[in-house]
């Protein structure tokens, strides 16, 4: 299950994510992220995100290009080690901007 | 624990509405082999990386099964993935794009190289007809 929470203040948009991003949520957050587009720029928090599989990822790296393609701002926050160390494996932590 | 508590296997159907089910029989084993949260974090990526493969490429036709094993012997953990689709070895089909910038990469092969890190040992066989993969990770 994944739960996705979002405060808007002007054009910038926060998304908490809760739970599980995987093969199941992926769907879910994609269509969330697609209807924001019209913001400028955008801070998705992780810090209950307990699990994030390749499905996950791929929606992030997806995001990640509209947002460069478009010059909108895009930061990743509070991730778990284990998170984390996906986005590390994955080779995604030295491009996108983990804080 | 005696010997015979620290194996499992089962299998189901090899369609996308099955893999929760995977993911939680694995998450139910490896509970019970008492696997730390840390090790089932990256077991259940390899599993569902793994199932999610199967069920995309094994069966056209959506009307074969995926077993799963799953042991535990001398504190490493062993998955195995059996299905009688047709030959797809994974591990033949990683691009690695690690290197290349983000914008310019596409969305394939994400899931192979998690498994192959989080993995100690990771094979494909083809053997009688059936495609398996074996996955191993010391967990002690």
């Amino acid at each position: 299950m994944l739960e996705i929470q979002k405060e808007m203040s002007g054009t910038h948009c926060d998304l908490f994510l809760s739970g599980r991003l995987d093969t199941n949520t992926a769907k879910q957050l994609e269509e969330v992220l697609n209807e924001l587009m019209t913001n400028s720029s955008f801070t998705i928090n992780f810090k209950k995100l307990d699990y994030i599989s390749s499905a996950g990822l791929r929606i992030i790296l997806g995001f990640y290009k509209k947002c460069k393609a478009t010059s909108k701002e895009l930061v990743l926050t509070e991730m778990n080690d284990l998170v984390k160390e996906v986005f590390d494996i994955s080779g995604f932590s030295g491009f996108l901007n983990i804080q | 624990m005696n010997t015979e508590s620290k194996h499992f296997r089962f299998s189901n159907l090899a369609i996308h509405e099955n893999i929760p089910y995977f993911l939680d029989m694995t998450e139910l084993c490896l509970n019970q082999l008492e696997v730390t949260p840390k090790d089932i974090f990256k077991l259940l990526i390899a599993v569902e990386e793994m199932i999610v493969n199967i069920v995309s490429y094994a069966y056209p036709e959506n009307t074969g099964n995926i077993e799963m094993e799953i042991s535990l012997v001398n504190d490493s953990i062993t998955l195995i993935f059996i299905d009688e689709g047709i030959a797809f070895n994974p591990l033949k089909h990683q691009v690695d794009q690690r290197d290349l910038p983000l914008s310019e990469r596409n969305e394939g092969g994400l899931g192979i190289i998690l498994t192959k890190d989080f993995s100690d040992n990771l094979d494909y066989n083809r053997i009688n007809g059936k495609n398996i993969i074996t996955f191993k990770k010391k967990i002690r």
